[in-house]
């Protein structure tokens, strides 16, 4: 034993020893670095759980907004569409009148006119009557009375009107 | 670069080689090994020769030295290292957890399920034996030390001048009568030179020391037994003593060889590591010796690496013992296996 060096109070020191550094590394290494790996595992956990919450809140918008945007393309072409149907027909339909009015407008015209003539020949009808009995009373004043002429006149005036 | 590496060492071997020659070597006078750890000072007796006289309380000695060294560099790491952790890891608390994380990580693959119990002591296993293994092959542990008289052939040197601060011209000058007792060297004389003495390390590695071992070996055997009663109860004896009346003869005989398997286990732990530890200093004296110049560079190299390995197998197999003491009896596949490793180291 003493060659081997082995020695009751130093052993028992050494006993002591190897408690005491249990003691200190339990208490001021293990357990305080266990628990910041334990702390900084879950603190990744979070962050990554966390980092993968908000990608998916991202795609989500961006489908929100892809989709609001899509619809909002078809409505503004449905509105296009519809404005562009509403313009053809109001135009037709503007036409349409256009064309009535202007038919409308011609066929009075034409009856106007028509009136117009008719009146206008009547009168020249009376007027050339006095004036052709006038101018005829006043060359044939003498020699010609007015006796038997009135039916050649009248002929006259006939074939005027059967002219017009 | 491995033309330059072998550049490099033939001119160191020439040198040395040369050096070797001209006298600078270890005399036979330098070669002292000393399985025991050796004491520097005696508290409450007084230092004769190689031993403390009878009367003593506590006994100095370089490994008990070295191993309060080895706390105070602990302590030092917590209290630099792991003082304020932070949760982004910076510097030393970095080396620190990448440790205690490993060390961590394997314990729970040992045993999941009590592995907040069982892991302290295995961890402070690996990491005295490891700083002590690895500080006992810094240079100056061993060859630096206090210059004691040797013990004269008729123990008329016993001086009880040694002390830690002993200077060598304090301790020559009570026995330079019987000089003749030691080799010439070239170094006779020089300063600080020991020539009529021998030199007492100041330091030991804590593993060279059996006292070290047997505290750490019985800690950890008391630790497996008081966790295999705290798991079982009475059940946990039920493991050693078999009734032969249910299992067979050969089961109750098995059963006391695992008691004394058991037993055996504190001599196996402190006989394991001392014989690697104090081996490898042995052999590096040796080849120091033989010569001192590039010869021990490989046998050191091989020393760091069991300085490493052993501090694993100390731990390793008192965590594994752990979670073999907590196992109910039945499983003696189990337990037969495990007796081997523990023997066979």
């Amino acid at each position: 034993m003493e060659q081997l060096g082995i020695n009751w109070p130093l052993l028992i020191a050494q006993i002591f020893n190897v408690i005491l550094l249990v003691w200190l590394l339990t208490a001021f290494l293990y357990k305080p670095v266990l628990k910041l790996l334990n702390e900084r595992t879950q603190r990744i956990q979070e962050s990554l759980s966390q980092a993968d919450q908000v990608k998916q809140q991202l795609a989500n918008a961006k489908r929100d907004y892809d989709a609001e945007i899509a619809k909002a393309r078809q409505e503004a072409a449905g509105i296009l569409a519809q404005a562009q149907e509403r313009a053809k027909a109001q135009e037709a339909e503007i036409i349409a009148q256009a064309r009535q009015e202007g038919e409308r407008i011609r066929v009075e015209a034409r009856e106007q006119s028509l009136q117009e003539r008719d009146q206008m020949l009547r009168e020249l009808k009376n007027q050339l009557a006095d004036l052709v009995t006038m101018t005829a009373s006043r060359v044939l004043q003498a020699e010609l009375k007015a006796k038997g002429h009135d039916k050649l006149i009248d002929e006259s005036l006939a074939e005027l009107g059967r002219r017009n | 670069m491995r033309n330059r590496i072998l550049i490099v060492l033939g001119v160191l071997l020439v040198v040395g080689f040369v050096l070797y020659f001209l006298g600078f070597k270890m005399s036979k006078a330098d070669l002292h090994i000393s399985a025991a750890a050796e004491p520097l000072a005696c508290i409450g007796g007084q230092l004769e020769g190689e031993f403390c006289s009878a009367d003593t309380i506590l006994p100095i000695t370089n490994a008990f030295i070295t191993t309060i060294l080895v706390d105070l560099v602990l302590a030092l790491m917590i209290f630099v290292g792991a003082r304020n952790m932070q949760l982004v890891p910076k510097g030393l608390q970095n080396l620190i957890e990448v440790v205690i994380e490993a060390l961590y990580n394997f314990a729970l693959g040992v045993d999941r399920k009590n592995v907040a119990k069982f892991f302290p002591l295995p961890a402070t296993i690996f990491i005295f034996f490891l700083v002590g293994n690895l500080a006992g092959l810094l240079p100056g542990f061993g060859s630096i030390g206090a210059c004691m008289p040797s013990e004269g052939e008729h123990g008329a040197a016993v001086v009880t001048v040694a002390s830690l601060n002993s200077s060598p011209a304090d301790a020559i000058a009570p026995i330079a009568a019987e000089g003749a007792a030691a080799e010439e060297t070239l170094f006779t004389g020089w300063p600080a030179s020991c020539a009529d003495g021998r030199i007492v390390p100041w330091l030991r590695a804590p593993a060279a020391d059996l006292n070290v071992t047997f505290a750490v070996a019985i800690v950890a055997v008391f630790m497996v037994e008081y966790y295999g009663f705290q798991a079982l109860g009475f059940g946990y004896l039920g493991k050693f003593f078999i009734n032969p009346f249910k299992e067979g003869a050969i089961m109750t005989f098995v059963g006391i060889i695992e008691l004394f398997s058991e037993i055996m286990r504190i001599v196996a732990f402190a006989f394991r590591i001392f014989g690697n530890i104090f081996g490898g200093e042995v052999i590096l004296v040796v080849m120091a010796f033989l010569f001192p110049y590039i010869l021990p560079l490989p046998f050191y190299a091989f020393e760091v690496f069991v300085s490493f390995i052993q501090a694993v197998i100390f731990a390793v197999l008192t965590l594994v013992f752990f979670s073999l003491a907590v196992q109910e009896h039945g499983g003696h596949n189990d337990h037969d296996g495990s007796a081997v490793p523990a023997q066979g180291h």
